[in-house]
């Protein structure tokens, strides 16, 4: 039973390898040399300096070049940001919580409001359906730059704190903390809300008609009982793969969302770090991105192994 | 009339405004009109000053408040007579409306500005088609190459031997174990930040189909096995059809209305990404206009609340994507299309 | 005394759809007292299930009912809200379905799926004794399994459990064992009537098969035309297979020997090959023209020998000569033509998108690259479609259209279009209604006639190839345990398995 979940895991861990090893094939490929700029960096020791030099030495075969570079990566030490001017480990470590702050928040809204929206009836239900295709024909990026262009037209009639440089200087207030996430994570949220109402409504749909559930009501079981323990089982495996497909599509959403919105989370440290050829922290922030998604689907198995005893048993 | 019928004959006349773009521009996208800077939609009107009703409408163009920047009044508006099928003398050079090419409607000593005009005065509603042409004509290639490329690999891997197929899988899984936006990013630093614009293009092009089929790869090649496993080919296979007369006749059918809806689902997708590329200063650069460059037009988001009708492309947009919508959602329940290979050409159906 | 259930002139018919309103019960009546099993017969599609559904109280959405009575343990139904019908069948109806693994929950246990249907008050040892009257011999185990890990038998068997757990009245059964092999069928069977001495349960038990109905019910009525009428059995047999002369003198057309054949699961790491074997040691021959039935229990690997002969598996060991020369894969295109599979699955074994024409056509398309293109595919296409009997209009429509009978023709002289000398038929009449199966192998016995074309059925049936083979072999876990003339077989068997599948026949209504 528990060799199905082992066999998930292996596949995982495979991934990562797999991405790692882009992650440093984007490193070699990456043009320029930093080596003349990093020497005159100045809070670095000679010591970490050799081994940069040792990971990125031509002469040295390059599965030993990889061999260290995954090594140190296993630290969490992905070396030093030029443009910073700090180790990419300080600088990311604040960055992911700060967009897994923000999907986070852009999940739960989802799906609170999808649950909300999912329990209407009636003429109500379809303009909840009307309004989730048009949210659906949006594309994220587009969505949040219109959000944001609505919210700074309405400005002068309910001020938010919308892209202020440096977010961090306030954030001493817990309101003034939320009132800064609420836009962008709605801006997550919306994106992702039709996704959650179309999985939502079909997902009950189809576990109305499903034999196990018309057999129960043949049978004549109290309507509860029915609801409680035939439906929702049946209805809930396809939510839990969403929930961990979605963290992909939410990563990717985020990243414009925090461009827009000055959030300084992962994607604009990335997108920054491209601008300014920052390429260690490009790559760190495409591995730890993939981390965080293959961690996300690694938890969403988790759920649906709990959930269904077949997949217990199911080899690989 | 169906919505998906509706749908498709509103993308067909929608893409066609954007494919003649020359014809129905009014202007060079890039000329520059200093005199002209961020003036707002004009109007059109079918009576006079005078108040007496014209069948030859009016373009409304307000007049600029001396001493002032960019700043208009409707007091004093000139009226100016819309003329229809114009050839204009004006050397329109950068992307293809050659001197003394026909346009739609035109004006004497310039150009009317339906929907204004960006910081240097350019004319918005010609940038508008113009970029919708690039961006389209990006988002429709790339995912056009990502979904052949996907149903390639979907197709091999589903009837290969296993290693082949492994390998193929381990190569998509990688792929999309990095959230899509960032992988694109991240290829794209390997590129110069700063190339010339027809490079940009293509680069945008390439690098978003070669990301992009990865997703519809891994649901074509489940298809594909699916498709193996029916009865029929099983009978086929028994009969001693080769591999290749069987993906004609029985797969290929069977995977097409699967890798339409791929192709609905990439195109919004793809224009999006292209918007958001250029948008970021990585995608399409000055002199081509494509709608992700028109919005980078201000950096301050402030400037689109002065000025909202810079915000053009994104209300243009909108209703694209809704139409692709609904035909995706179509799409899949497309009935799986016949080869005619099989019948038609090779006996005759006895009668 | 009042009967149990009355139903008098129940029409039914489904509300107005593309094709107008589609009747499917007429004044249908039944009576039926305590403790009595009534028997319903009909061919599929003729609305027995709409009837139970009827009863029961939850009929399908689009269906318009009519009903002059419908009275249930002197209740009148018709006057009792959704709530009360609920209630009642709740406590005093039980259903059994066609297919039981699936009308379980996979999520939930067997034993928490037989609390619900139990009062709250019941017990552990009570749901333990529950399973055991339903045969479970462990009925721990089984309590604590999940309905994936049961097989089709215990499944049906769980049902049976939750459907007399509440002590129904009446228990109304739709198709109770057409998805089980016969041995267990039998068992089924056995329990139902156990079940009924015990408890005095009345029944009302759907099938399309009189022999079935025949083996268990008191009385059987027959849903014809929408009404129900005593059945009454036909006594036309069918006539015998035309006696083929000097088989066995014949050089063989077909020898296997020593075929062998394993499932290899492999895991990567750490490196282990799982060899699960599937056909043992199977040896046979077959004589040009001759009629062999190889009979099996599911899972004794039929399929696979099927699969093995037909050249779809070409990882099997052993050998196989065809007219004298070896089959070793690659099997070559000449040989391919020569042997053709009519496979079970008559939905999917034909392509929906294509018309007939073409799919008969397809064989030889596949076949023009050695053999050229026939000069008149189209008269050959015609000629075996008026083999297999069929209307020439057929040709231009689409599989979905015909009926499965249909279908089976189609694929038969699809088989055909290359004049094979061999014919393998996997359980190429299971899923279709007895008269059907009267009729294609009927057609068969004369294609065999006309064209000399050797079949070897393979079939779980076994009563049924006792009629209508030349020879039957019998496959039990990999090996070929009995085999031999048709005629002789139930005297000569001694293997438990063939004795076992004997017993299980169901005589046939009204036959000698």
């Amino acid at each position: 039973m528990i060799s199905s979940l082992a066999t998930r895991l292996a596949h995982s861990l495979g991934s990562l390898l797999a991405v790692s090893l882009l992650c440093f094939a984007l490193l070699r490929a990456a043009p320029g040399d930093y080596f003349t700029t990093l020497r005159l960096e100045p809070g670095l020791s000679p010591q970490t300096l050799r081994s940069i030099q040792q990971q990125a030495d031509p002469r040295s075969p390059i599965v030993r070049r990889y061999a260290l570079w995954c090594a140190s990566a296993l630290h969490g030490d992905f070396g030093q940001s030029l443009a910073y001017h700090m180790p990419v480990r300080a600088l990311l470590a604040e960055r992911i919580a700060n967009t897994l702050l923000l999907s986070g928040a852009g999940l739960c809204g989802a799906w609170l409001l999808g649950l909300l929206l999912s329990t209407l009836r009636g003429r109500p239900a379809a303009l909840v359906r009307l309004f989730a295709s048009l949210l659906w024909s949006i594309p994220d990026p587009v969505l949040a730059f219109l959000l944001l262009w609505t919210a700074l037209r309405l400005h002068a009639l309910a001020p938010l704190p919308i892209g202020t440089t440096s977010p961090t200087a306030s954030w001493t207030q817990w309101s003034n903390f939320v009132r800064q996430l609420a836009l962008p994570a709605l801006a997550m949220a919306l994106g992702y809300l039709p996704l959650v109402l179309r999985h939502l409504q079909g997902g009950f749909d189809a576990a109305q008609h499903a034999p196990a559930v018309e057999a129960a009501h043949m049978h004549g079981l109290p309507p509860r009982i029915v609801l409680f323990r035939y439906i929702l089982p049946e209805a809930a495996n396809p939510l839990i793969s969403l929930f961990g497909l979605g963290i992909g599509s939410l990563l990717s959403a985020s990243l414009f969302v925090e461009v827009l919105f000055g959030w300084p989370g992962l994607g604009q440290l990335l997108l920054n770090a491209i601008l300014m050829r920052d390429t260690n922290v490009v790559v760190a922030g495409v591995f730890c991105s993939a981390l965080l998604l293959i961690l996300g689907n690694l938890l969403a198995d988790l759920l649906l192994w709990l959930h269904d005893p077949r997949l217990r048993e199911a080899a690989s | 009339m169906t919505l998906p019928r509706a749908a498709l004959i509103f993308l067909v006349l929608y893409s066609a405004l954007f494919a003649f773009a020359g014809f129905f521009a009014t202007a060079d996208p890039a000329a520059i009109d200093a005199s002209l800077p961020y003036l707002p939609p004009e109007g059109i009107r079918f009576t006079s000053p005078a108040g007496q009703f014209h069948l030859r409408p009016y373009l409304v163009r307000p007049q600029p408040v001396p001493g002032q920047f960019a700043v208009y009044t409707r007091r004093g508006a000139a009226f100016i007579p819309l003329k229809f099928f114009v050839t204009t003398a004006s050397a329109d050079t950068t992307v293809d409306a050659s001197p003394g090419s026909l346009h739609l409607c035109g004006i004497s000593g310039g150009a009317p500005h339906f929907l204004g005009t960006d910081e240097f005065g350019r004319d918005v509603w010609s940038r508008l088609l113009y970029g919708g042409r690039t961006t389209l004509a990006i988002g429709l290639t790339a995912s056009l190459a990502a979904s052949l490329l996907a149903l390639a690999v979907g197709l091999i891997a589903g009837s290969a031997a296993p290693w082949l197929d492994t390998l193929l899988m381990r190569l998509v899984e990688t792929m999309i174990s990095v959230p899509w936006f960032y992988l694109l990013l991240a290829v794209r630093a390997l590129l110069p930040l700063r190339v010339s614009p027809w490079v940009a293009v293509a680069a945008s092009t390439a690098l978003m189909a070669a990301i992009g089929w990865a997703r519809p790869a891994r649901i074509l090649r489940g298809v594909t096995i699916a498709a193996h496993q029916r009865a029929y080919v099983t009978m086929a296979r028994a009969t001693g059809a080769s591999p290749w007369q069987i993906a004609r006749w029985h797969t290929l059918p069977d995977l097409a209305p699967q890798a339409i809806t791929q192709f609905t689902v990439l195109l919004p997708q793809f224009i999006a990404s292209e918007v958001a590329l250029s948008y970021l200063g990585l995608g399409v650069t000055e002199p081509l206009v494509s709608w992700g460059v028109m919005l980078t037009a201000a950096q301050h988001l402030s400037t689109f609340v002065e000025y909202p009708w810079l915000i053009s492309p994104i209300w243009t947009m909108i209703p694209f994507f809704f139409s692709v919508h609904v035909l995706a959602d179509r799409a899949g329940s497309l009935r799986p299309l016949t080869l005619p290979s099989l019948s038609r050409h090779w006996y005759k159906l006895p009668r | 005394m009042t009967p149990l259930l009355s139903v008098q002139d129940l029409s039914l018919d489904y509300g107005p759809t593309r094709e107008g309103t589609v009747p499917v019960l007429q004044s249908a009546s039944l009576s039926m007292e305590p403790g009595e099993i009534v028997g319903l017969l009909g061919p599929s599609g003729c609305g027995k299930t709409s009837l139970l559904r009827c009863i029961l109280g939850v009929p399908a959405p689009a269906a318009r009912i009519r009903c002059a009575a419908l009275r249930f343990e002197d209740r009148d139904l018709l006057a009792m809200s959704m709530s009360e019908r609920r209630t009642l069948r709740f406590r005093r109806m039980g259903f059994i379905f066609q297919d039981p693994a699936g009308r379980l929950s996979p999520f939930r246990r067997v034993r928490s799926q037989l609390r619900d249907m139990l009062p709250r008050a019941t017990t552990r040892a009570d749901l333990l004794h529950a399973l055991a009257g339903a045969g479970f011999s462990d009925p721990e185990c089984t309590a604590a399994a999940y309905p994936h890990q049961l097989s089709g038998g215990e499944a049906q068997r769980v049902a049976i459990a939750q459907a007399l757990a509440v002590q129904p009245s009446l228990l109304l059964a739709d198709e109770p064992s057409s998805a089980l092999d016969t041995v267990t069928q039998r068992h089924i069977l056995d329990l139902l009537l156990r079940m009924r001495a015990l408890r005095r349960t009345a029944m009302l038990i759907v099938s399309h098969d009189p022999a079935l109905l025949a083996a268990i019910a008191d009385r059987i009525l027959s849903l014809q035309a929408g009404a129900l009428a005593d059945y009454v059995p036909s006594h036309a047999s069918r006539p015998a297979p035309p006696a083929l002369a000097g088989h066995s003198q014949a050089a063989p057309l077909l020898q296997v020997r020593h075929l062998r054949f394993a499932h290899a699961t492999h895991r990567l790491w750490p490196h282990t090959v799982r060899t699960t074997p599937i056909l043992r040691q199977v040896s046979l021959s077959l004589a040009p023209g001759e009629s062999l039935a190889i009979v099996g229990a599911s899972g004794s690997g039929k399929s696979t020998l099927a699969r093995c002969l037909a050249g779809i598996e070409s990882r099997y060991s052993g050998e196989i000569l065809f007219a004298g020369a070896s089959l070793d894969p690659p099997r070559s295109l000449a040989s391919r033509a020569q042997i053709q599979l009519v496979l079970q699955d008559t939905v999917g074994a034909l392509n929906p998108r294509l018309t007939i024409a073409e799919i008969l056509a397809e064989p030889l398309r596949i076949h023009a690259r050695n053999r050229g293109t026939p000069r008149n595919v189209a008269e050959r296409i015609r000629q075996m479609f008026a083999a297999v009997t069929l209307p020439a209009t057929c040709l231009t429509r689409r599989p979905p259209q015909l009926s499965g009978g249909e279908r089976q023709r189609v694929a038969i002289a699809r088989a055909l279009m290359l004049q094979p000398s061999l014919l393998l038929l996997d359980e190429a009449l299971a899923g279709l209604d007895r008269a059907l199966q009267d009729s294609i192998l009927e057609l068969l016995d004369r294609l065999r006639a006309q064209m000399h074309v050797a079949c070897i059925h393979f079939t779980h049936d076994l009563g049924r190839f006792l009629r209508s083979a030349d020879r039957i072999a019998l496959l039990h876990q990999g090996h070929i345990v009995e085999c031999h003339p048709a005629a002789d077989f139930a005297r000569l068997a001694e293997h438990p398995a063939a004795l076992q599948l004997l017993h299980a026949i169901l005589p046939e209504p009204g036959g000698p």
